[in-house]
């Protein structure tokens, strides 16, 4: 662990992105203490930059900058949620059929091998079309499509996690599957799982503000940077600054993840060399 | 290998018949029933009936199962509740444009992508490396959607809507405007086309191109640290033929292995790329069939992109086949 950190602290992007990372938490959790104004406060429409209005307003009168700080919550939820949704089902699926070489390995790889013949939109869409457009929506269909992510790499290290001797040496002992599951595979499963997830959440994020641009992911009064760009797209001809603080904090939290991430890999893993 | 390849495309025809049954069985599983999802639960009961008999859904899902292969082959894909055009005519017109968007990014994505990984492997840990790592990981991270604004806004000249300019449609008489104007000798008409497809199809090859430069990157590197290399470099080979004629081709299964899935995931780009530019593809059409809650496209649209995916995964197999000895000697 301790050497871990070392390699985590020693890799500047990891660094980076894990400060643009917290500084987002940070943002999203005290919105409501430092956003100049209350979210439904209406001013001028489409007001450049000035010092009463930092990032200026857009076309509903808003506020773009108290918008955008609102509008990390919804994006970090909603993406956390999806990537929890996709951790719930995705791991047990990954790690039985890791587990359990044979019927159910097969069953649970060629169903994830069907849902993996769609591209990604296509389910989401699809769920969006069922379920109705709606946040809780957005949140299955970004989950769905994890799923398969989640249970292939869980697979993959439960199957070598498993032919390593101490799990040999559990089973020879007599220890049952639930013993060897939690106590053998778990803590090897922790390390990949935390990757896996903070990049996994950088795609979320990026997911649902797709969705939210496409215009269906439902109530365009909440606060949420996929729909602000999509709201500022329509004014580009007069004015470019209701769309570019949205995409520019997509964009850098996005960013931070997958910086993180790749950081955290890079620790995790001491095999993989740095400059690769 | 031949073989192989039968027992692939059984595969893909396979996963396809799911696909469909699929997509069929869940559109029609809807808590009440697809017209009433469309025209809301305060919609007359008697409209909600006369739109499922309409389009044949009031009978049972088996029933209506049986008849679909039949319906499919007839090429028959419903009618659109919101517009009551033929799904199938709206479809054929709109898959040319996603079609013409998508190779276009394709030509601009691989291409760029290799040379960006080839050139930051080989001068690893100096500045055409960091340029091109550092343009992948902004590839990765800025989302198409804002990145098409960004074009939008800094290339104010181009044109940023639609496939050609208005008052050309007429002109064409099939829907691949571009190859039509190239194959007909109207190079107007082609330059028109190409200025519109430039922005959308540079902000939709951004993500492929990023993912194919880290994997090239990492597949050269690997390839040369290769003692047969250092022979070559020893027998005093060019950099050029170090390069092309003996490190790429062997590294190139990884490298084709990504892009013909980043080929797959167009799919997913060009539904935003479509809505940021207003490109008149099937994306855009499949978005607005969701927001309408228009299930008939939806159903339409989702089989056929479906098996488009299947298809490009099936053509992915055959390229590995006809780039690596070793597979086509193992199938």
């Amino acid at each position: 662990m301790n050497r871990s950190w070392k390699r985590f602290v020693s890799n500047r992007g990891a660094l980076i992105g894990g400060v643009v990372v917290v500084f987002v938490c940070l943002v999203a959790m005290t919105a409501s203490l430092i956003a100049p104004y209350p979210i439904d406060q209406r001013d001028q429409k489409l007001t450049p930059p000035s010092a009463a209005h930092w990032l200026g307003t857009d076309t509903n009168e808003k506020d773009v900058l108290t918008w955008v700080i609102y509008g990390s919550r919804l994006s970090l939820t909603a993406g956390s949620l999806s990537i929890v949704l996709a951790i719930f089902l995705g791991v047990p699926l990954g790690a039985a059929a890791g587990y359990f070489p044979g019927a159910v390995d097969q069953v649970i790889m060629r169903s994830i091998d069907v849902v993996l013949a769609f591209p990604a939109i296509l389910i989401a869409l699809l769920v969006m079309a069922a379920l109705a457009p709606g946040w809780p929506a957005v949140i299955i269909a970004v989950g769905l499509i994890n799923i398969p992510i989640f249970a292939r790499q869980i697979r993959a290290t439960t199957l070598t996690l498993r032919s390593q001797d101490y799990v040999t040496a559990a089973v020879a002992a007599g220890a049952t599957t639930r013993h060897i599951f939690f106590w053998s595979l778990l803590p090897g499963l922790v390390g990949p799982l935390v990757v896996l997830a903070t990049l996994g959440l950088g795609s979320a994020i990026l997911e649902v503000a797709g969705l939210s641009f496409l215009g269906i992911s439902g109530d365009p009064t909440v606060p949420e940077w996929g729909g602000m760009l999509a709201e500022a797209k329509n004014d580009l001809s007069t004015s470019i600054w209701p769309a570019i603080a949205p995409g520019l904090a997509i964009s850098v939290t996005i960013l931070g993840f997958n910086l993180l991430g790749d950081g955290l890999r890079d620790a995790l893993d001491p095999r993989l060399d740095h400059g690769k | 290998m031949w073989s192989f390849l039968f027992v692939r495309m059984l595969q893909s025809l396979a996963t396809v018949a799911v696909a469909v049954v699929l997509i069929f069985v869940a559109i029609r599983l809807l808590p009440g029933n697809p017209a009433l999802a469309r025209f809301g639960q305060h919609s007359v009961p008697a409209r909600v009936t006369a739109e499922m008999a309409h389009q044949g859904w009031d009978r049972p899902i088996l029933a209506q199962l049986i008849d679909l292969p039949g319906e499919l082959l007839r090429g028959d894909l419903g009618v659109s509740f919101f517009h009551g055009d033929q799904v199938a005519e709206r479809l054929t017109e709109t898959i040319p444009a996603t079609l013409e968007l998508s190779i276009a990014a394709i030509l601009l994505a691989v291409p760029l992508g290799i040379c960006a990984g080839v050139a930051s492997a080989l001068w690893r840990g100096s500045w055409p490396d960091y340029a091109a790592m550092t343009f992948a990981l902004l590839g990765v991270s800025v989302p198409v959607f804002f990145l098409g604004i960004c074009l939008m806004t800094i290339f104010t000249s181009m044109p940023t809507s639609g496939r050609v300019a208005p008052t050309m449609i007429s002109q064409f008489h099939t829907d691949f405007f571009l190859c039509e104007a190239i194959f007909t000798g109207r190079f107007a008409l082609a330059l028109d086309a190409v200025r519109h497809l430039l922005l959308p199809a540079v902000a939709l090859a951004t993500i492929p191109a990023a993912v194919i430069s880290r994997i090239t990157r990492s597949s050269m590197l690997e390839v040369l640290s290769s003692d047969y290399l250092r022979t070559a470099k020893a027998k005093g080979a060019t950099l050029w033929r170090i390069v092309w004629r003996h490190a790429l081709p062997n590294a190139s299964v990884p490298i084709v292995n990504i892009a013909g899935f980043q080929v797959g995931m167009l799919l997913s780009g060009a539904v935003l790329t479509e809505t940021v530019f207003n490109w008149p593809g099937m994306g855009r059409y499949l978005v607005t069939a969701v927001r309408e809650q228009d299930y008939a496209v939806v159903q339409g649209g989702a089989l056929v992109i479906a098996a488009m995916f299947v298809t490009a995964n099936l053509l992915l197999d055959i390229a590995y086949l006809w780039l690596d000895p070793r597979i086509r000697t193992q199938s």
